[in-house]
């Protein structure tokens, strides 16, 4: 089950899908607020400062970028938007290969080892909703439906690597239950 | 050795497709952004292009405030200046009525020919003793109704100790407004001064956020 190349590029590209709508779709809203009397002065004084703001990943990546944070934007880029693009095109490129009888070999490395670094920006993520929710006033976090498609695209991409490892296997010594069981 | 040729090419064609194959997922990943965006960019312009209503919607409750009223140099005749003691200017004042009733008076606007109205009056006092600012109760305007066929009436004069002098009433039909700024110009008659009257129009129901700024933007 789950072994046939077919399968796996499935996944891949759901994947990959996922991956493109999560790091453009609203994946927060940071609603502010000081809380009252303040709110009420500062509708007054200046309403745009309580307009609440929306982000995607790659968004809030370019904010980071515009706004004195060059260095953890550029980290956060490569770990959110390029690695886990990289990762997708060598397990690609893993099944092409693995299909064609080659070994997977530089592919297969790269895969197993990215894994390890696919959710460093959603812990990211959920450390600066703690920080802000930390803040004093009535500030709200609102979670949009990009953050649950980036994390999507994260736990597929695991899923495909972990297929991609199982493809590459000999059948009996993955499934070497199964065999058992037959024999 | 042919046969060895051709399976030599067809492992270099595979090799070269394996490499493209990688560009697969990158293809993949722009395009589902790229759409994104796009319907997003389409449906931001559907918003955006929304017309505004270019009258006032029967049933709907509107803030109407004064914004300017400038009057001609002299009284209503022509002939009497302002003030005969000292050739100062008209201490301005108005109030509005509607149906009947005067729903509104303004402050008044002293030694000028023109005068200007905050849309916001902030009971500063008030705000600090309560910790609490009312905003939509800050409003300085009055609120009216718009029903078929239905008149607001500005009535105008100078304000002065031994008595008022009139400068004149506009009366307006509601249909003649739109939401916004609507400038209305008169001209002088035995028994009109005013020369013009801005009078800014603003849905009750908006968000107070967006109130607040419809009723402070210049």
């Amino acid at each position: 089950m789950m072994r046939s190349p077919l399968t796996l590029r499935l996944v891949i590209v759901a994947a990959s899908v996922l991956l493109g709508l999560g790091l453009v779709a609203p994946c927060m809203t940071i609603q502010p607020s000081m809380g009252e009397p303040w709110d009420s002065w500062l509708r007054l004084l200046d309403p745009s400062e309580l307009q609440p703001t929306t982000y995607s990943i790659l968004g809030g990546i370019l904010e980071l970028m515009r706004t004195d944070s060059l260095g953890l934007g550029l980290i956060l880029l490569a770990f959110s938007v390029l690695f886990p693009v990289f990762k997708l095109a060598t397990l690609w490129w893993a099944v092409d290969a693995l299909k064609q009888g080659k070994p997977g070999g530089v592919a297969l490395w790269i895969t197993h080892h990215a894994g390890k670094f696919s959710m460093l920006d959603v812990m990211v993520i959920a450390v600066f909703i703690v920080a802000i929710k930390g803040l004093p006033g009535d500030t709200q976090v609102t979670i949009g439906w990009g953050l649950f498609a980036f994390a999507g695209a994260v736990v597929l991409s695991m899923l495909a690597s972990l297929l991609v490892k199982r493809l590459e296997a000999p059948p009996n010594a993955v499934e070497g239950a199964s065999a058992e069981d037959a024999s | 050795m042919k046969t060895m040729q051709t399976r030599s090419h067809n492992i270099k064609m595979r090799g070269g497709r394996v490499w493209l194959g990688v560009l697969i997922p990158l293809a993949l990943v722009a395009i589902a952004a790229g759409l994104f965006l796009y319907i997003a960019d389409v449906q931001r312009d559907d918003d955006d292009v929304q017309p505004e209503p270019k009258t006032l919607q029967v049933g709907k409750d509107y803030y109407l405030m004064v914004r300017t009223i400038e009057l001609y140099p002299k009284r209503p005749g022509g002939e009497t200046a302002w003030d005969r003691v000292d050739g100062s200017g008209p201490d301005i004042q108005f109030n509005l009525t509607w149906q009947g009733n005067v729903v509104f008076e303004s402050q008044q606007k002293g030694d000028t020919l023109i005068g200007a109205w905050d849309a916001l009056s902030l009971d500063v006092k008030a705000a600090v003793l309560k910790g609490k600012v009312d905003l939509a109760g800050s409003i300085d305007a009055a609120i009216i109704s718009v029903e078929e066929d239905t008149e607001v009436t500005i009535e105008v004069w100078d304000n002065d100790l031994p008595g008022s002098d009139s400068a004149g009433a506009a009366i307006m039909k509601l249909e003649q407004f739109k939401p916004g700024d609507n400038t209305f110009t008169f001209d002088p008659t035995e028994k009109n001064a005013i020369k013009r009257i801005v009078v800014r129009v603003i849905d009750k129901a908006l968000p107070i956020t967006e109130l607040v700024e419809e009723a402070t933007r210049p």
